[in-house]
């Protein structure tokens, strides 16, 4: 039977392919790349520069998360430091994005299971974190924020005041949510056992992120290589027990309320911001200043040819990992490790004895974007 | 490091910078290499190959990237091949996708992979995308046809050519 690609609950174009026996699934096929654009190959052509912007548009609900790993990469080659502000508003924005990314997880995996009320709520806070994103970079969701070298500019100080009155009302809304679903009868009948991964099959599997946490492995890339300032932030690694699509829910849940906790400890530490940016404007309004600065924009950064790095960040979905191999003012090669590839590669073992009811389960439980599989 | 002590007839070269644990392998060594690694609590992060087409018929380098969650390191094994390399699907199952991608992309086929089909690209296309020598813009462009009351693929035409913008300047940097 063909599931999709066109099916509301398959998070975008996934077309399924399941082989059925009576309700009960025995293979699940699913056939990607409908929404392939060669990102890997655009990215060749482009100076470092340029290239960012295809990263908001790989996974488009975390959208500066994949943008970070990037530039963190990009830095990487270049020994280039970035100051501590630029850090701190990094994380701070991370975080947003994690939030930005659960909900869409969390809501529309409960849309899809049959609760329409909590995705209306969630997609409310969705708005206004994207209101940040727009105050911060001038576009609600393609932000190219995140920049090698730092960030395109400061928040100024009454956008950080609001995050923080959003911060400080947005456990109430999770709470909100954790009322509607959490005990609900028929969120756990749909949810609990659905969907089990042993920790060992997890890991065979390649799994990252919320899905290897509901299979209680404490394995966070934000710890366990601890970039930027997540190493002076003390928070906890939520993990599951079970490895069922319930406990995913319950870890991505909890995540949500870390992530407040490390936006609050940013905005304490973000003394009201008086350095500049390395994107601010040329030093000096100087002709010869004006053609050096814009040459530098324009041709991007010079790196030599033949140098390689492999950069891992923990996004909202998980590991994603961007190999970069330089080739002067460009990559030659630019591999981008997306975490739901792995995960919809493991969809056919999941699947597999299932009802097809809980096929549709399965896959909001994966966090599945379509923009970072197919790349 | 560890590696290169044990079975030193195996790697090629070992580079320290950037990053530390980037090896060349010979082909032929991988898979036991890539055993070893699983002995070591190693689990497979990434399967990729990068294109040197200047290297001639050894073109594709082929990259596994493992993680040990244990050491907490990541471990870089590279190789260079022509034609095919050994499944380690058996190994690890996360391998299944990331050869059929390898193999779709590159022309890199592995052996004893039970399902390698064709992955992201179109059905029925033709060619090895990300290969260096394939152009951005491809060979066809597929348009619907009011005619035939079907999708067809034609060659791709454009009026003006894909251009990079790489000149000489006055300011050389």
């Amino acid at each position: 039977m063909n599931f999709g690609p066109q099916h509301p609950a398959a998070h975008g174009v996934l077309r399924l392919i399941l082989e059925l026996d009576g309700e009960v699934v025995v293979r699940a096929d699913p056939h990607v790349g409908l929404l392939h654009r060669g990102t890997e190959k655009l990215l060749e052509q482009k100076n470092y520069l340029q290239g960012l912007p295809y990263f908001d548009r790989l996974d488009y609900v975390s959208m500066m998360a994949y943008e970070h790993t990037y530039s963190l990469g990009v830095e990487n080659l270049l020994s280039l430091p970035v100051d501590q502000t630029s850090q701190w508003v990094r994380v701070l924005f991370l975080e947003v994005t994690r939030i930005l990314n659960h909900l869409m997880a969390v809501t529309t995996h409960a849309l899809d299971v049959g609760a329409l009320t909590p995705f209306l709520w969630g997609f409310e806070e969705r708005e206004k974190l994207m209101e940040f994103y727009e105050r911060v970079s001038g576009a609600r969701m393609h932000a190219a924020y995140i920049r090698p070298g730092g960030v395109t500019s400061l928040p100024d100080p009454t956008l950080l005041a609001d995050i923080q009155t959003f911060v400080l009302g947005f456990p109430h809304r999770i709470n909100e949510i954790e009322e509607m679903l959490s005990a609900n009868r028929i969120w756990k009948q749909r949810l609990v056992d659905v969907g089990v991964v042993t920790l060992e099959q997890a890991k065979l599997w390649g799994f990252s992120g919320p899905m290897l946490r509901g299979s209680s492995w404490a394995w966070d890339l934000r710890v366990a290589q601890g970039y930027e300032t997540y190493p002076e932030i003390n928070f906890s690694v939520p993990v599951g027990l079970n490895g069922d699509c319930y406990d995913r829910y319950l870890v991505r849940v909890e995540e949500m309320r870390q992530s407040c906790l490390i936006i609050q400890e940013c905005l304490t530490r973000l003394a009201l911001p008086t350095g500049v940016t390395s994107y601010g404007r040329p030093d000096s309004l100087m002709m010869e200043d004006l053609i050096e600065h814009f040459k530098f924009y324009t041709s991007g950064w010079w790196i030599n040819p033949g140098s390689a790095i492999y950069t891992q960040t923990e996004a909202p979905k998980g590991e994603f990992g961007v190999y970069l191999v330089s080739d002067g003012n460009k990559p030659w090669r630019c591999r981008l490790r997306a975490p739901g590839f792995i995960h919809l590669s493991a969809l056919d073992s999941m699947a597999v004895d299932h009802m097809i009811a809980d096929v549709v389960t399965i896959i909001g439980t994966q966090d599945i974007v379509f923009g970072e599989i197919d790349r | 490091m560890e590696l290169a002590r044990l079975y030193p007839a195996w790697v090629s070269s070992v580079f320290l910078s950037p990053q530390p644990y980037v090896q060349t392998f010979q082909p032929v060594a991988v898979l036991t290499t890539l055993k070893y690694s699983l002995l070591h609590r190693g689990y497979l992060s990434d399967l990729f190959g990068v294109d040197y087409p200047q290297r001639g018929t050894n073109r594709t380098q082929v990259n596994w990237v493992l993680w040990s969650y244990l050491l907490n390191q990541k471990i870089y094994l590279q190789s260079f091949t022509g034609g095919t390399i050994q499944s380690v699907t058996f190994l690890w199952p996360s391998a299944t996708w990331l050869e059929r991608e390898l193999w779709e992309m590159f022309g890199v086929a592995a052996a004893d992979h039970s399902d390698l089909r064709r992955l992201l690209t179109d059905y029925g296309f033709n060619g090895l995308p990300m290969r260096r020598d394939f152009p951005v813009s491809g060979y066809v462009e597929v348009r619907y046809s009011e005619k035939k009351k079907r999708v067809q693929a034609k060659p791709v035409s454009f009026v003006q050519e894909f251009r990079l913008f790489d000149f000489k300047s006055p300011w050389q940097n």
